[in-house]
């Protein structure tokens, strides 16, 4: 209980910064962010927080069913750009991974050469 | 069916925790059967044999959803925990996930203005390729159809799963560490769940990789969202 807690409370924190100080990110991944930069400043320990995080990332798709149930609500924004649809959902995608995919590749070639003994890092 | 009974938000959380739930026993017996398809199209099922309206169910749909937001929150964990373990290589690795987060958000973009998408479209399908929970958040933030943005994601991370790892390979992409950052950036948590029942190592980069992307695409949205406003 004191991770999820916590968790709300970050949830609560990006929140504030959101709709009061008006940070313009939205409001979860405000939260987020902070949570992260407690983690890595140790002002929140993982031990803390890991359980409720596993369990709500764990289940996360339960989340999103009554979304995607609806989505045929909103069919006539989707058979306006069908197209567009169909595209950027195949071909698009597929492009993001190919450039990304050859991108990182020839990233971590060239870190190799300079840092030789990340090679044997890889294998992690 | 008694319409105080649907009216009560218990209607909607049983349904679609029943659903759900219905979902996971059914990918046991088909594999190929993700229960991000199942599950909604049960409750779809449900509603139309019922004659329910989405707006009725919605009552205690929202209760679910509104769990996303502490899920979001909750993905600094993974991100803080693959940055421990990957520390040596983990400036190649970001920059790796930061230019798929840069390509997601142009190839988005730059596909859907292309091929003739609506605005509307184009708020909803821009954040596409980042981790769902991000997605429906940002795209809220942007304007657009949260429904829509989930539907674009899901379906994003099943065609990144599926075409990703041979594409990868075809295309002489044989660095497993980049093809995992790869997958990562463009089909999110699905992606990564697939890579992840192959290979413990893959999962855990590609898991990153989704997880740098939901700091990385809402920095790199800010002008966009600036110049919507």
């Amino acid at each position: 209980m004191r991770g999820f807690g916590i968790i709300m409370g970050f949830d609560g924190l990006g929140w504030l910064l959101h709709s009061f100080a008006g940070i313009p990110l939205p409001s979860h991944v405000l939260g987020l962010l902070l949570l992260a930069a407690a983690l890595f400043t140790r002002v929140v320990k993982l031990e803390w927080v890991e359980e409720s995080a596993t369990f709500l990332t764990k289940h996360m798709m339960l989340f999103f069913v009554p979304l995607l149930a609806g989505v045929t609500a909103f069919a006539k924004v989707l058979g306006d750009s069908w197209l567009a649809a169909v595209v950027s959902l195949t071909a698009g995608t597929l492009v993001i991974l190919l450039l990304t995919g050859l991108a990182t590749q020839f990233i971590i070639a060239n870190r190799r050469q300079e840092v030789p003994e990340v090679e044997q890092q890889s294998d992690r | 069916m008694n319409n105080n009974l649907i009216a009560d938000p218990i209607f909607g959380t049983t349904l679609t925790i029943a659903a759900y739930g219905a979902a996971l026993l059914l990918k046991r017996r088909w594999s190929w059967l993700h229960p991000l398809i199942a599950a909604p199209l049960l409750v779809y099922v449900v509603l139309q044999l019922g004659g329910i309206s989405y707006t009725a169910y919605r009552v205690g749909g929202d209760m679910v959803t509104y769990f996303l937001g502490p899920a979001t929150v909750a993905m600094a964990v993974p991100l803080y925990k693959h940055a421990m373990r990957l520390r040596r290589l983990l400036p190649s690795l970001l920059l790796g996930a930061f230019v798929g987060s840069f390509l997601g958000l142009l190839v988005n973009a730059g596909s859907v203005i292309i091929f003739g998408g609506t605005e509307s479209f184009l708020h909803a399908a821009l954040p596409k390729s980042v981790t769902t929970a991000v997605a429906i958040d940002l795209s809220r933030w942007l304007g657009g159809s949260p429904e829509l943005t989930a539907a674009l994601t899901v379906t994003t991370g099943l065609v990144g799963s599926v075409a990703g790892p041979p594409l990868l390979r075809l295309c002489g992409v044989t660095d497993k560490i980049a093809a995992s950052i790869a997958i990562g950036a463009a089909a999110h948590g699905i992606g990564s769940a697939k890579l992840l029942s192959e290979s413990e190592e893959q999962g855990g980069l590609s898991g990153f990789s989704m997880a740098a992307c939901t700091v990385f695409t809402p920095v790199l949205l800010l002008p966009v969202h600036a110049w919507l406003l």
